[in-house]
């Protein structure tokens, strides 16, 4: 058995899961994550996309020749891998959705974002994929500060009501092009499916792994003009802004979640900022980019 | 049958004029649409309506996967749709590679192909890309022409497979099973009231001449280009001057070499024939 703390939880897993942090932690495990036999199609399905279901405590992956998942009331991801699948492929999605969905079954905020540790807080970069946030991320690690997880980023609220961003696990994902923007070598580096142009890069040793305060959101955004600059967003479009960067929030309605997210989005919202940083398509202007940032930061 | 009715072109043939056509009579407001949000969107090909619908990421699928995936999609899009939808698209109409139409036909209500002369087409793809005529000459006569093919970076799009110009035409209008209605840019810019109301009727909307009328008049193409001038427009390409350039037929004779007229004539002929680009003694039309 493999036992890891990822996102708080001590997680128990059957096979091997790379990414997380391994631990040598006694004592039951808030998560089990198993490989066994998972339906095609559950019964009763309150909420259905292309290759998911959903039922008030039970979200199911049918991802085809590749894996089944099941994961269920938070606490439990059966995986049933196709025959030959690669086990990185079948991590893929499970890291992804199946991970999601288990922090929506738990109440928790989840964000599609990636996050950073400062002194003041934990700052967090969201925005629709494919917009930068890893790279922005992977430049900013490059000047020394450290990560919280990238991607799928849990906020909850601690026992005075503040919004925390939970430590996920210290892995980044980088397109090649982004790899190259970063003069990351990525002869050294594992594909994160073997079809593509996507590498994995585990920093454990720049992972803040406690939990730290939410202090501000950047949305990222980009332009078809040359500019390069930051605005504040104004206090009223918080809330919008972080409900339309929840991650996965259409397996809400079938998780029957909608109203307790809307509640957890509602307080979040009313502590943080939002600033838009707002970057030309083409070109990214990386460097100039991450210093902007960096001299935000130091102004609060 | 489906709720989707595609307004499928290849680039630069008068999509985006189809979308604020439509817009403008959809909405019937008193004052012109805001062209940064028009209906007709998302483009069958974003990547974001995608990942809503699956449930998972297409970054995280190959090129291939992506599209076995990709008819699903419009059938949940349709199955969901409490009204007609429509959506714009620049793939041409191919099969997955499991076999089933990228655009599922069960989705599908109808399908307005707008199609415009190939050397206009050339002209203005140059412009929008930002790129030589040469070029654009040259990867219209490619069938394995697609945008969004590099796999090495994140795009706000999924591949489009293009194909050739004329590969793209008759990919469309000569599919079985799809209910067709094509329209020429050409049509449109010499009557558009009556080509407008050509698309109003098959999509059996209320052919209101008062309101197809006041469509037209706030779609007129000096309306896009002063918002553009104002606003900006955010399909314009980073490289690009602007969208909305010239909106004209037979801005090819200008700027097209006799070498690559020839060389579009020697790819497209049969089609451009067919659309009435080329008379029977072989010559030019627009």
């Amino acid at each position: 058995m493999y036992i890891y703390r990822a996102y708080q939880f001590l997680i128990h897993a059957d096979f091997p899961i790379p990414e997380f942090p391994q631990v040598n932690e006694t004592g039951d495990p808030d998560v089990v994550i198993r490989r066994g036999a998972v339906p095609t199609a559950l019964e009763n399905a309150a909420g259905k996309g292309v290759l998911y279901q959903t039922t008030a405590n039970q979200f199911l992956l049918n991802m085809n020749d590749l894996a089944r998942y099941l994961v269920q009331n938070g606490a439990e991801i059966v995986v049933e891998p196709a025959p030959n699948s690669p086990a990185s492929d079948v991590r893929v999605f499970l890291l992804g959705s199946c991970l999601g969905a288990l922090l929506h079954q738990r109440g928790i905020l989840v964000l599609h974002a990636g996050a950073l540790y400062t002194e003041r807080g934990a700052v967090l970069f969201t925005g629709p994929s494919g917009i930068g946030k890893s790279t922005l991320l992977g430049e900013l690690l490059r000047r020394g500060y450290k990560m919280m997880v990238d991607d799928v980023c849990g906020v909850m609220l601690d026992a005075s009501g503040r919004p925390t961003v939970l430590p996920g696990y210290p892995r980044t994902r980088l397109w090649s092009d982004a790899a190259q923007k970063l003069e990351q070598d990525i002869t050294t580096l594992e594909r994160t499916r073997p079809a593509m142009e996507k590498y994995e890069r585990q920093l454990p040793e720049q992972y803040w792994d406690q939990p730290a305060p939410l202090r501000r959101i950047y949305l990222l955004n980009t332009s078809n003009k040359d500019e390069l600059f930051l605005t504040a967003e104004p206090r009223m479009d918080t809330f919008s802004i972080v409900l339309r960067n929840t991650y996965r929030q259409q397996f809400l309605d079938g998780l029957e979640m909608r109203a307790p997210h809307f509640s957890l989005v509602s307080a979040v919202a009313k502590q943080t900022t939002v600033t838009r940083v707002t970057r030309p398509s083409h070109p990214f202007r990386l460097t100039e980019l991450a210093d902007l940032i960096e001299q935000d930061l130091g102004q609060g | 049958m489906g709720n989707i009715y595609w307004l499928a072109s290849y680039p630069k043939s008068g999509n985006t004029w189809m979308r604020i056509l439509l817009t403008n009579y959809l909405r019937n407001a008193d004052q012109p649409a805001d062209i940064n949000s028009l209906d007709g969107g998302p483009i069958a090909s974003a990547r974001q309506a995608f990942d809503d619908h699956v449930g998972i990421e297409a970054s995280d699928l190959t090129q291939d996967e992506i599209e076995r995936y990709r008819p699903f999609v419009y059938e949940q899009m349709s199955a969901q749709a409490k009204e007609a939808l429509y959506l714009k698209v620049h793939d041409a109409f191919t099969y997955t590679p499991y076999g089933y139409p990228l655009i599922s036909k069960a989705a599908t209500a109808g399908v307005i192909y707008i199609l415009r002369n190939p050397l206009d087409v050339a002209v203005s793809f140059a412009h929008h890309s930002a790129s030589s005529v040469e070029r654009m000459v040259r990867k219209m006569g490619e069938a394995d022409f697609a945008f969004v093919d590099k796999p090495q970076r994140l795009h706000n799009q999924l591949r489009q497979k293009l194909l050739t110009w004329g590969g793209h035409v008759t990919s469309w209008v000569d599919e079985p099973g799809l209910r067709v209605r094509v329209i020429r840019y050409e049509e449109l810019h010499a009557d558009t009231v009556a080509a407008f109301s050509r698309v109003i009727h098959f999509c059996g909307l209320d052919d209101d001449p008062a309101r197809i009328a006041k469509a037209v008049q706030f779609s007129r193409f000096e309306q896009a280009q002063k918002q553009e001038a104002e606003h900006g427009f955010g399909e314009k390409m980073p490289g690009a001057e602007s969208f909305f350039r010239k909106g004209q037929v037979g801005s090819w004779r200008a700027e097209l070499t006799p070498e690559l007229v020839e060389k579009l004539i020697a790819d497209h002929a049969p089609v451009m024939r067919r659309f009435g680009y080329l008379n029977e003694s072989a010559e030019l039309r627009y």
